[in-house]
């Protein structure tokens, strides 16, 4: 082992960045998806906590890549791809990016816990909207969204406590030496602890 | 680590003001829900979009059509239930009994959507209570 290797610098070419995290979400989702859970949409999504650290790490465009990549590889993956699971996860992903690109437009330093809760909320609300509209096709479906939302809540709160201490983790590690080399891009927030 | 400091190691005034404004967001809206209680009755929407009223209050076990072959709905002791043979991953059968206005229970491969409902405007009169379930 090379002695020197704790203190050398870890650095990873961004595009191969996108493609580890990428991996990483599709990993999450099809694990998680062989878990039991406790109710319909109650599904934690763990593959958005990579999605968030290529935002914090990377900027939006990998976060972007890392989002489409997850649904699309874990589709055909799972054989689902252009099913209505696939709108949903796409309806989804989609909402969730725009909220974080709408959040990450503002002067506010939010990180990752902040960009996760509003995105999972949107992440819900746009697949019951897909849900009524191409598969329900029943409005009643609206009364159960506020009860839906809480479980959104809670798991918006625990990917982005997640996606904080690996981006801590990963800062601690050298990985965000390439920051240094203008390869990261934190400007629209990050950890409290790096204040 | 505590929760909390986890929780303030990861967080910025802005990120706690986001998941304060999230969390109000979302009480409200499950208030609203609450508040939209009254005569309760159960909407059964099968695969053809053909709506089913059944009365809360009254037991009865009864098959619907649904894209992928019959669901059984279930009403008892003020509940409904929907218990699917075929479903790829049985949701609605795992969601078990609701019994609340505003809940609902879905099988949405085999389209059936079944909801509680317990506004004035979908209130049953007494000659309809009278029927067995009525189509709409």
């Amino acid at each position: 082992m090379n002695p020197d290797s704790e203190t050398l610098p870890l650095t990873v070419r961004p595009e191969l960045q996108v493609v580890y995290w990428s991996a990483a979400a599709v990993t999450a989702h099809l694990l998680e998806s062989g878990l039991p859970y406790p109710g319909p949409w109650f599904k934690p999504g763990l593959a958005n906590i990579f999605v968030l650290v290529a935002w914090m790490q990377l900027g939006w465009r990998a976060a972007i890549g890392v989002a489409l990549l997850r649904v699309f590889a874990s589709s055909l993956i799972m054989g689902t791809f252009f099913s209505p699971t696939f709108f949903l996860g796409l309806s989804g992903a989609l909402a969730a990016l725009l909220t974080m690109g709408v959040l990450g437009l503002t002067r506010l330093r939010i990180g990752p816990v902040g960009l996760s809760i509003p995105a999972s909320l949107a992440h819900m609300t746009a697949q019951v909207f897909v849900a009524q509209e191409l598969i329900i096709g029943h409005p009643g479906v609206f009364t159960a969204l506020p009860w839906f939302l809480i479980g959104s809540w809670i798991t918006g709160l625990f990917n982005g406590l997640v996606a904080c201490f690996i981006l801590q983790r990963l800062e601690r590690g050298g990985l965000a030496n390439s920051q240094e080399q203008g390869k990261v891009n934190w400007q629209r927030g990050s950890c409290a602890s790096r204040e | 680590m505590t929760a909390l400091e986890a929780w303030t190691r990861c967080t910025h005034v802005a990120d706690r003001w986001l998941a304060l404004l999230c969390a109000l967001l979302v009480m409200g809206a499950c208030i609203e829900t609450l508040g939209d209680s009254g005569e309760e009755i159960v909407v059964i929407r099968d695969a053809q979009a053909k709506e089913t009223l059944w009365p809360l209050g009254r037991d009865k076990v009864s098959q619907v059509q649904g894209k992928l072959g019959p669901v059984q709905v279930e009403v008892r002791d003020r509940r409904v239930r929907l218990l699917e043979y075929r479903s790829p991953r049985l949701v609605g059968t795992m969601t078990g009994w609701i019994h609340r206005a505003g809940q609902v229970t879905a099988c949405i491969p085999c389209g059936i959507v079944i909801q509680i409902k317990g506004n004035r405007a979908e209130k049953m009169t007494p000659a309809q209570d009278t029927y067995d379930g009525i189509i709409r």
